[in-house]
């Protein structure tokens, strides 16, 4: 039997190559986004789950205020938590040692994935060791392992076990006692060197922060209770630092008990839930998986329409089969389940298809989504089998409505030819069946067009400083001394209009120190806060070379001998100092009890991404060596770098020479809003090109239906216009509800999205209206392709064959 | 006694008025029995045999099918009594177009869930007594009307059912085609299949035991051949 129902269902698919081409290609491509999204999303879901006991293990962290929250605690957080409470059963540190010049022999590196960890910190994360032991790799001080891709670019085939590196010229050299093995799954951090801790971290403070610490907790503890307990310690050894540090009494320092929280975050929940501004790095995000598992769903839906749609639609040629089915005794139920088999086959086949789509597309989706995805993780059973009954369940769904349909026409009305195969309530549901496809499609073309006004947005926002032709010089520390001397050479150049020393870059968040302050003139004021504020090391030059506006006072110069003890303020922190009256003049003071007068406060510049709303920032004059922006006034770039860097090479600097231009790195800011509004593209690309086809077949198959009338207006003389309106209207006004319904959704997704920028545009109504007609012009060639064929058509012709 | 309609009425209701499609209805059908049931376009001819090849529902009266009362049964019932014992025959074939010769006669053996061997030896014995074994790997397409009639009557008969009901089984042939059709209807008449088919044609219809005339939804006369 079942093989009868294929055979047919085979010979079916053949004999309709339009109908089953349009739902095998609609439904392919449904497959291969559920697939590859699918993929994504296990490896997003999968994060941390591969050490052992990985359920126990948390990271410690600092809430501060209910405003600031830190990834990273001090230094004696984790030895004193776990010698204090029995229930933690190791403690792992790790320092991120951001960028290091790594050598060995003659061949040096900037490497940026560097880190320090305690001796147990490799065995804490279960990490797998390819050459040496991980119990004992990083006991001895001084001892590194390195990633495999790392042992080859430094010591090529060679066993670097035993071999040495020296990192930013240090005296003592470091030893390689261990290579990493292939990682068994994804963590939320991913060094390619770790360093042995040693003696480094013997001191025993606890307020501040740096260090990421993770704390393994013994099975069945209840990490609540846990951290019950952290205000205890909390008192005794922060509140005395805060006294100390901050000179204040010990009634004041006592509020910390309150204000400095502890808490645990469980490993598992980094990846996708926590998104503090210390994260080791750039992690995904809960609302991201929702979205995009629901796109794939959508255009799987939107494919299975085209199949339930198309298959009621042309469901008159089947009429006549299933009659003679009936008088044969076949009962309804035989028929729905050869109906059913029929549409399992054809996702089948779509599924198939879809297998190799993603074979063929799986370094793109790799390089759009972050990914490191390979084919055969989609062949595995854990994939492929959840992912049949996917593909079976699609089958039935799709055919369940037509299958129904189908199976219980009327024998003898069939066998006489009569055509009651459309009933109202199907054109109906088909016509419902068509909203719901455009409506999805135009909420995507706006959503797609929302994502990126807001990117051009911000990206040709006015910031506040003059962000064209500024070349930021990387690592200008590697010149020691020399770096004011390479200043001064920089400017005597023509090409150059300024320069100046600073490794605070705006647009660059990650690297921006802080502290805690507040203004000495509301000292005995009650309202009197204490704030936590950005802080920019600068010398003379930097307003000049970035064209920050003044607001009042001045900038600091080297006029006055007491500047470096000022500070210039932005506006947003005058206001969240409370500083009432003229700022200038009057001071602040800082975590250390270090008192700092104003000098000067600066327009708001966007020293953030506009996703974040402005700080209060505070500048200070400082040796902040590290970096150093050129102010360029040259359309010729590629000689001026050129010089720039023989001029770099000719101070013996410690590294090579490295720059970018702030624009550019606009370009990696906004990576996340770009990867949306590209992935955004490539949905609505695909919804368009399914529903139109499902348009396309539904308007072929109206045209057919309507032929004889066609004809007949035809020869009492309507115009090929008239005809093609009146094929296509019922399709634009299906489009045109589309709409209606599309509107207030998007109006509400989209609105909901541009609450995650402080700084965000307007949708407008443009936006809709623009989608909306790119909708209607969409559906009408659709539809009208097929209008134009049948309306130029001679009549005589469709009359005849009647 | 095979069959058996007792005051048999059919209606639609148009406008309020019923449209009787049948009048009344008595007939008796033995076993062994062939009848022709004739009369004008629209006298009901085709509703009677719908009706008596349960496919279509009666409003009034009784209906008997070998001892069971038929009005009395639900659809269900009534299939699995159709599919046992009756075999129909199209004027326009209905041949599934999709399926072989050979798929076409077995599809009813399927509905009746048989073994695929015993499905292959009866087939293989129908299509041997119709000579049409060379044709069983050929499309309905591929055939000519009265080719396509033959398999349409093998089809009916594949299940061995007491009544043959045929709609017109030759007004799409062509005269000399439709006379081995008839022929072969006496054939299978003498054997034991009790025949009922509705015709136009005088000529056909004399090939039958029994005339029946229908006109205007009710049996009009009943006349028996010579």
């Amino acid at each position: 039997m079942i093989k009868n129902y294929f055979k047919i269902a085979w010979r079916n698919l053949w004999k309709n190559k339009t109908f089953s081409t349009i739902n095998i290609i609609g439904l392919a491509v449904g497959f291969t986004c559920c697939l590859l999204i699918g993929g994504f999303l296990y490896s997003e879901l999968n994060y941390d789950t591969f050490p052992d006991g990985a359920k126990n293990i948390y990271r410690a962290e600092i809430n501060l205020e209910n405003k600031d929250f830190y990834s990273t605690v001090d230094v004696g957080v984790g030895p004193g938590m776990k010698a204090a409470f029995p229930e933690i059963e190791s403690q792992a540190r790790l320092i991120n040692w951001g960028q290091k010049f790594v050598r060995y022999e003659d061949k040096e590196f900037k490497e940026n994935s560097i880190c320090a960890v305690d001796s147990n910190f490799l065995q804490l994360f279960s990490i797998p060791l390819q050459k040496g032991d991980v119990k004992t790799a990083l006991n001895e001080p001084f001892s590194l392992v390195i990633s495999k891709d790392m042992a080859t670019k430094y010591f090529g085939n060679d066993d670097p076990v035993g071999k040495t590196l020296t990192i930013n010229n240090s005296t003592n050299p470091f030893k390689v006692t261990g290579v990493l093995a292939t990682m068994p799954g994804d963590l939320h951090f991913n060094f390619d060197i770790y360093v042995a801790m040693g003696n480094q971290l013997k001191v025993n403070t606890w307020s501040n922060v740096g260090i990421y610490t993770y704390l393994k907790l013994k099975p069945g503890t209840d990490p609540k209770k846990l951290e019950a307990k952290f205000p205890q310690l909390v008192a005794k050894n922060v509140v005395p630092e805060v006294q100390r540090d901050m000179g204040v009494s010990l009634a004041e320092a006592q509020k910390s008990i309150n204000t400095f929280i502890f808490y645990l975050k469980p490993i598992q929940s980094i990846h996708l839930h926590s998104s503090n501004k210390d994260e080791l790095q750039v992690n995904g995000s809960i609302k991201y998986i929702y979205i995009f598992a629901a796109l794939a769903v959508f255009i799987l839906l939107l494919a299975g329409v085209n199949f339930t749609n198309l298959s009621t639609a042309t469901s008159i040629k089947r009429s006549k089969e299933v009659g003679i089915r009936k008088v044969m005794g076949s009962g309804k139920q035989q028929l729905i389940r050869q109906f059913l088999s029929e549409s399992v086959l054809l996702t089948l086949f779509a599924f198939i298809l879809s297998l190799g789509l993603v074979y063929l597309l799986l370094p793109y989706f790799n390089n759009l989504s972050g990914k490191h995805l390979f084919f055969v993780f989609f062949l595995k059973y854990t994939i492929l089998l959840p992912a049949l009954i996917g593909v079976f369940l699609v089958g039935v769904l799709a055919g369940i409505y037509p299958a129904f349909f189908l199976s219980s026409f009327n024998i003898i009305s069939v066998l006489k030819g009569k055509n009651n195969a459309a009933p109202h309530s199907t054109n109906r549901l088909r016509s419902s069946l068509v909203v719901f496809q455009f409506a999805v499609s135009i909420t995507l073309i706006i959503c797609t067009m929302v994502v990126y006004k807001q990117l051009r947005y911000m990206q040709n926002a006015a910031l506040g400083y003059d962000s064209s032709q500024a070349m930021i010089i990387n690592d200008a520390y590697l010149l020691g001394k020399d770096q004011d001397a390479f200043k001064q050479q920089l400017l005597k150049d023509s090409r150059v209009e300024n320069v100046t020393i600073s490794r605070n870059v705006p647009v660059a968040s990650n690297d921006i120190g802080g502290t805690q302050a507040f203004a000495k003139d509301n000292l005995d004021n009650e309202s009197r806060s204490e704030i936590h504020i950005d802080k920019y090391f600068v010398d003379y030059d930097y307003l000049k070379t970035l064209n920050i506006p003044v607001k009042s006072g001045r900038f600091f110069s080297k006029d006055f001998s007491t500047d470096s003890f000022a500070v210039v303020l932005n506006e947003t922190a005058v206001k969240a100092f409370g500083i009432s009256g003229d700022p200038i003049g009057k001071s602040i003071i800082t975590s250390g009890q270090h008192e700092y007068h104003i000098i000067g406060v600066v327009k708001d510049f966007h020293y953030m991404p506009l996703r974040e709303k402005i700080g209060p920032l505070v500048m200070q004059l400082g040796n902040n060596y590290g970096g150093m922006i050129v102010k360029v006034k040259t359309a010729d770039i590629g000689n001026l770098i050129a010089a720039i860097k023989s001029g770099w090479e000719s101070f013996n600097a410690k590294g090579p020479f490295s720059y970018n231009f702030i624009d550019d790195r606009f370009a990696s800011v906004y990576k996340s809003e770009e990867r949306t509004g590209k992935i955004f593209s490539l949905f609505t690309f695909l919804s368009i090109i399914i529903a139109s086809m499902g348009l396309f077949g539904l308007s072929a198959f109206a045209t057919a239906q309507r032929t004889k009338e066609i004809g007949v207006r035809k020869v009492l003389g309507a115009t090929v216009t008239q005809v093609v309106l009146l094929l296509s209207k019922e399709f634009v006004v299906m489009v045109m509800i589309a709409f209606i319904v599309a509107v207030p959704i998007t109006w509400f997704i989209m609105n909901k999205w541009l609450q995650e920028f402080a700084y965000r545009i307007d949708i407008g109504w443009i936006t809709f209206i623009a989608a909306g007609i790119l909708a209607l012009l969409l559906a009408f060639v659709t539809v009208s392709m097929q209008a134009i064929k049948a309306a130029i058509a001679n009549p005589v012709k469709s009359l005849r064959t009647e | 006694m095979l069959l058996q309609l007792k005051n048999l009425f059919k209606w639609v209701t148009v406008g309020g008025n019923r449209v009787f499609l049948l009048k009344d209805i008595n007939l008796s059908v033995k076993e062994g029995e062939f009848i022709s049931v004739m009369g004008p376009s629209g006298s009901g001819k085709s509703t009677l045999l719908n009706v008596i090849g349960m496919l279509d529902h009666f409003d009034e009266g009784e209906y008997d099918f070998l001892h069971e009362s038929v009005h009395k049964m639900k659809d269900k019932q009534k299939a699995s009594l159709y599919k046992q014992y009756i075999g129909f025959v199209f004027q326009q074939y209905h041949l599934i177009d999709e399926l072989t010769v050979y798929e076409n006669i077995e599809t009813p053996l399927i509905y009746q869930d048989l073994k695929t061997s015993e499905r292959k030896a009866m087939v293989a014995d129908i299509l041997d007594r119709f000579n049409i074994v060379g044709k069983k790997d050929l499309f309905p397409t591929q055939l000519s009307g009265g080719q396509q009639q033959l398999v349409g009557i093998a089809r009916a008969l594949i299940a061995k059912p007491k009544l043959l009901l045929a709609d017109e089984p030759t007004g799409n042939l062509n005269s000399k085609q439709g006379e081995e059709i008839m022929n072969l209807f006496t054939e299978l008449n003498k054997e034991g299949v009790t025949i009922i088919q509705v015709t136009h044609s005088e000529k056909n219809a004399a090939y039958g035991s029994r005339i029946i005339n229908l006109l205007d939804a009710r049996i009009e006369n009943e006349q028996t051949a010579s």
